[in-house]
Order: C-alpha cells, then structure tokens, then sequence
C-alpha cells in the first residue's frame, strides 16, 4: 500500500505538488510512482530558469527497469531542482514526498490557481487503486 | 606526358577507391595527392577520432572497473600514449593503401593538381598539372577525370581560428595535452563524439548547439536521449544556443564568450575551444574555373552517374556535398570508376547509406527518421525497445539506450531504424541489409537472432510496431 499525502496535490501522472511560498509550487513523484519505476538511478531535470508547462514533459526520471518522461503539474518558471538527487537518486524511493523533491516551480499567477486543477487526495488515491 | 585512361584528383576514400575500382575494370589508372593517401578519414577525421575515442572508452571501463569486480587503484592516463596508440593505427592503414596503390598498379603524383584542359573543352584533351613540394610541374593527360577533392572544417563568419585555444578537429586531434575544460561549438556529429571522448579523458565540456537540440538531422527521440545520457554524465549542452563571435576574448588563460539563448544570455568560458560546425567542400584552387562544370550551393553538380556537367570529368565524395561520410565517398567512388567503364549500378539514395556516430553510446541509423516519414505522406506506426531488456547489455555494462523502428503501417514497409545504445554501429548493418531486401518489419522480427547478443533488439524492436515484442 502506498502511502498519499493528505495535504498535497496530485497529478494524474503521479506527481505530487505543494505550495512552498506565494508564488513557488514544489514537485515531486508520489510514492506510488516510485514504487511502480523501481530503483531510481538518475534524473534529468529541467534547466533552472526554463519554462514548463502544466501536462508536458519536463524532464525523464530513469529506474534500472525503464526511462519515464517527467511532466510538470503546474505552468511556470523552473527556480530550483533538488541538486541532491544527482548523488542521492535513491532519495526519491526512500523519501519521495521529503528529501526526494524534484523541483520548484514559480508560477505567475497565485499558487491556489495553478493548483486548482490538481486532484486531491482522495481522489488520487481512487485512480491508484 | 605520362597518359592514363583514368586520373583521380584526390586520394581520400572517395579517390582512392575510384582508382582502384577503374584498375581492376582494365582501365589505366592514377592517383593526385597533395598531402597523404587516404585523405581527411585517415589522417584528419575518421580514424584518429575513432582511436582516441577507443583510448577513451578503455579509461572510462578502468575507472569504473569496480562495477566489474575489479579495483582499479592508480590508473593514469598518459595521453601521449594514446596519440601515439592513434598515430600507430594512421601510419599502420596508411600503408596499407600504398601497398594497395601498388598492387592495383595505380599510380601515385605527390603534389598540387590542377585541371588545365577537359578532352570536352577546346583542344579535346584532358591534361592535369601537378606540382609538387618543391615547386616542380609535371603534365599529366586523362581519358577521365574523378574530383575527390573533399573537404575542410567550416568556421563561422568573424571567428578566428588560432589553432590553439581555438581548433578545428585538425588541431585537436593533434593536442599533445588535454584542457581541463572545452567549449564544444556544434552539437552535430564531430561535436557530440569530441564531447563524450574528451568528458571520458576527464575534461569538462560544455557544448554550444544553435539547432533547439543536439544532432538535428537524426531523429528526435534520439537527440533526446543522447541529451539525457550527456547530462547524466555532466556534460553541458546549451541547445538553442546562438554564439555571439564578438564576444570572444581569447587570454593566455583560456577562451570566454557569450551565447544567446530564448532566457537570455550565456557566460562560457574554458581553456579551449572546438570548432565543429561543419565541413565545407573544397572546390578551389584546382582550375574548376577553366570547365563547364557547375557549382551549387557551394558543391560540385553531377548526375545520378556522379558525372559532372563536363563529358569525362566526374566527382564523388564530400566535394559533391550529401552525406559526408567516408563509405558514402567510396561507393561513390565505384559507381564513378564504373560509369566510366559503361557499367550499369544502381542509382545510390541517401536512404540508403547508413549513418554513424562513434560516442558513448554509439548512435546508428539508416533511412527515414519519423518526422520525414510522416512527411513523406507514410502511415506511420513505431516500435521502440530499450536496451535495459537486453540481458548482453547488462552483461555488457552499459544498458542505456533503444531501438527505434519506423514502419508504414499499409505494408510493414521498413522505412528507418534509429539506433542508440552500446556498439550499435557494428550491427546496423543488419537493418540496412533487410532494406536493401525489401523485408518487411514481421520478417525482420522473425529472423531468429542468437542469444545473447547486442543484436537481439533489432528482432525486439521489429516485433514492438506490431505489438509481438517478447521482453516487454
């Protein structure tokens, strides 16, 4: 059983997303996603200072098993990727709601907006079981 | 005057070929070469790239030998060694052609060829001067003349090229010392096989790509995944990426410039700079001017014979532009030497020749990428197998990558393969074949591949566009 977060967001893609400040949404992938890639080995991040958009890749994570895009909940500007995933991959099985983030968004208008469309909890839990 | 029924200005791998292939068809036969037979692939391009990305790929095993079982304390690379490794591999094939030279009893003027007359021009005779190191001119007569003048590195207007912090592939492939750091100019392929050679020999490389993406003549996914694995090894890759030549500033310390980028403007600096962002055809400075023969785009016209607008005068290689590649070159050389003999050959179509590009991994790929072929008006369906479901690639040790199969849905046509992973170039010669043969993606799926190898992917990947992959 996997373990969901009651106070984030999620996407159907099995990202995790939260507000850190007014205008900067932290990301991730959900405990269900690690589970289901394997070992991770490596991350491709979004270059700090790009654009992404909400439903399209911005990155690739890769397990021993395969190489899966990574695609961003929300629309915004990349501030910061967790750089500690570059020695510590494993951190997104072991923590993937903690020290497995992967990367922080700014957005443009207010958090509460670019989070809107996410699913909740409960409702995330239901497309993963 | 020495006279030959056919005299080849050139002796690369277009050249020298030619002038093989015209001996062994009965024909008198000779060979114009300024510097050394064998040309850019052997002394400039191919062969001594592909040694030091050897010596590279043999470091890289040692220092992770541990993820083999085996501790590999105190390694060191000594570099001279490995140029001299290279150099030991040039010298060894460069005789090699000279013995074939003699063999074929093709004969070999050393010097500066010069077309004086073409037997279509005024006078009816085909006459070349050669003149050699010490400024002596000799007159040579032809019955027919191949071009296989090649090329040469392309720079970019308002960058100056010193030839030490800043090199073309000429240079570099002579360096006696590595940098600690490089600025790669051009993610085509010498740029993407300088970056992965020199980040195994442990230099830092950053590579400036104007194309939104490295190797964009290849399909997308593989420039994808090559981006992904170059990150994943720290190379840097500014794609997108126009270099503003102003900016330059060469010190005795190293290279600084900027490059402009959709978020901005990108600070570089290193200790030196690579050049790669082309090869120009070389087609001055040996009397083309006194010829019918036309020049397009910067490249010598000719037909589907390899026959110039000049009767008797043909050329072949990287001096008629296409895919510069050493065997397209060669083949071109045969179809020349046979036209010439009234042979008939199949008409050569760049579908057809196989492309190659020696990092790591090895990316290889033959015929239409799936952008072209949706172009082209195919129905396209795609299969694609990763390397991680290939049990030799882990034997191997290096297990990224895939295979990527384009397909016409309506008839299973095989339209391209597209290839990225460990030693690919040595089996994508199996796709080619299977196009040449007109199989059908099934049928290719169905050729029973032995277990374990590297070449399992192909049967793999076939057998995806229809759904049958069996490790998937």
């Amino acid at each position: 059983m996997s373990e969901i977060k009651p106070d984030l967001f999620y996407s159907e893609e099995h990202e995790w997303a939260v507000a850190i400040s007014g205008q900067v949404i932290r990301i991730g992938i959900t405990d269900y996603a690690q589970h289901q890639l394997g070992d991770i080995v490596f991350v491709e991040f979004p270059e700090v200072g790009a654009g992404v958009f909400a439903g399209e890749s911005m990155g690739s994570i890769e397990s021993v098993k395969t190489v899966s895009e990574l695609y961003s909940p929300v629309t915004g500007k990349v501030v910061s990727v967790n750089e500690a995933l570059i020695d510590s991959p494993e951190h997104v099985n072991g923590e993937p709601y903690g020290n497995g983030w992967l990367v922080e968004v700014e957005v443009e208008g207010s958090v509460e907006a670019a989070l809107a469309p996410l699913l909740t909890a409960d409702r995330y839990r239901a497309i993963t079981e | 005057m020495p006279q030959y029924d056919v005299v080849v200005l050139g002796g690369g791998p277009g050249g020298y070929v030619a002038a093989i292939r015209a001996a062994q068809l009965g024909k008198t036969a000779a060979v114009v070469e300024q510097e050394k037979l064998g040309g850019t692939c052997l002394h400039r391009g191919c062969i001594p790239s592909k040694a030091l990305l050897r010596s590279a790929e043999v470091y890289h095993t040692i220092r992770h030998g541990l993820s083999f079982g085996i501790e590999t304390e105190g390694s060191r690379l000594r570099f001279e060694l490995v140029q001299t490794r290279k150099q030991a591999i040039v010298e060894q094939l460069h005789k090699g052609i000279q013995f074939l030279m003699k063999k074929n009893r093709v004969d070999v003027y050393h010097g500066c060829g010069e077309i004086v007359s073409t037997p279509g021009g005024e006078g009816g005779q085909g006459v070349i001067a050669v003149t050699d190191a010490s400024g002596k001119a000799k007159q040579v007569i032809f019955g027919d003349l191949i071009i296989a003048t090649g090329s040469r590195p392309r720079s970019l207007p308002g960058l100056s090229i010193d030839g030490t912090l800043v090199m073309t592939t000429e240079e570099a492939l002579k360096m006696e010392a590595l940098p600690a750091s490089m600025i790669i100019l051009g993610g085509g392929v010498i740029g993407v096989e300088w970056a992965s050679m020199m980040n195994d020999f442990g230099v830092e490389v950053t590579i400036v790509e104007y194309a939104d993406r490295l190797l964009p003549l290849e399909d997308a996914e593989i420039s994808k995944e090559l981006q992904r694995l170059f990150a994943k090894r720290g190379i840097k890759v500014y794609a997108g990426a126009k270099l503003l030549p102003q900016t330059l500033e060469i010190g005795p310390h190293g290279v600084r410039m900027q490059a402009e980028r959709a978020n901005g403007t990108q600070e570089l600096s290193a200790e030196r700079m690579l050049v790669a962002v082309g090869r120009q055809a070389n087609v001055e400075g040996f009397g083309l001017e006194r010829t019918q023969i036309r020049i397009e785009r910067g490249v010598i016209a000719v037909n589907a014979s390899m026959r110039t607008d000049e009767p008797h005068v043909y050329a072949v290689g990287d001096c008629i532009g296409g895919l510069q590649l050493a065997h397209a070159a060669s083949h071109e050389g045969i179809v020349a030497a046979e036209s010439i003999a009234g042979r008939s050959h199949e008409p050569l179509d760049d579908m057809r020749i196989p492309r190659c590009i020696y990092g790591r991994p090895e990316i290889a790929s033959v015929g239409l990428t799936e952008q072209q072929a949706v172009e082209r008006g195919h129905e396209v369906k795609t299969g694609k197998f990763s390397f991680k479901g290939i049990g030799k690639s882990l034997i191997h040790g290096s297990s990224d990558g895939f295979v990527k199969v384009v397909a016409d849905a309506r008839d299973d046509a095989l339209l391209g393969v597209h290839m990225i992973g460990p030693h690919v170039t040595d089996y994508i010669g199996e796709a080619e074949l299977a196009q040449l043969l007109g199989a059908t993606t099934m049928q290719l799926g169905r050729m029973i591949h032995p277990h374990p190898t590297l070449s399992e992917i192909i049967g793999e990947a076939t057998l995806a566009v229809h759904g049958a992959a069996i490790h998937m």
